[in-house]
């Protein structure tokens, strides 16, 4: 099972919101694991979008990133991450950090509502418009 | 433990397990695949997310179409 997507912490606020986003996000990710593959969702995308959800949007965000069966998998920052974070960081908030070093280190699109916020670390094909 | 099981298959099916080393072991892992899926689809409906599955599908096409257009960008930077 490889990573096939990169969900960063908009697609998941996207999902939390329950509407049409949350659908679209749905999708993608059932397609993926469908294939075999899975999602991957940086860790700090997952707290980024914890802290901004509510309590009930929390259950929803620990259950579709916490199962060990589940469509998505949380990807760590690792030792090796952190140069490459590191140097992100001086461009983007931590959690779009991780998840450049991650759509990167896993040769994943990443799938975002915030195009714009990538546009001086990203090239535009490797983002997935949500 | 496994159960021993004789089942039918459509023609083009049983083909192509006559091509793989172990029929049991592919049968298990479309099953198993097919049991993810439905339990992350009621996973979405506790959620209050309903897909479709024609939207499952426009959305893997949709995928498709990206990961080819980053494929081609990759390879007009390199040629």
């Amino acid at each position: 099972m490889s990573v096939r997507l990169i969900l960063d912490t908009s697609a998941l606020l996207g999902y939390l919101a329950a509407d049409t986003r949350a659908v679209e996000v749905s999708e993608l990710m059932a397609t993926v694991e469908d294939n075999g593959d899975t999602c991957g969702v940086p860790a700090l995308c997952v707290i980024a979008a914890y802290q901004q959800a509510s309590d009930q949007q929390r259950r929803m965000l620990m259950e579709l990133t916490g199962s060990d069966d589940g469509p998505t998998v949380i990807l760590p920052v690792l030792a090796t991450d952190v140069g490459h974070l590191a140097d992100l960081v001086a461009e983007l908030p931590y959690d779009l950090a991780q998840a450049v070093n991650a759509a990167a280190k896993h040769d994943a699109l990443l799938g975002t509502y915030r195009r714009n916020a990538y546009r001086d670390t990203l090239d535009p094909e490797e983002i997935l418009d949500l | 433990m496994t159960r021993k099981l004789s089942i039918s298959l459509p023609d083009d099916l049983a083909e192509h397990l006559d091509t793989v080393d172990n029929a049991s072991a592919y049968i298990a892992d479309a099953i198993r695949l097919r049991r993810k899926g439905e339990r992350t689809r009621e996973m979405f409906a506790r959620h209050g997310v309903q897909i479709t599955e024609e939207g499952v599908h426009a959305a893997g096409e949709r995928l498709r179409t990206a990961e080819e257009r980053r494929r081609q960008a990759r390879a007009e930077r390199t040629a």
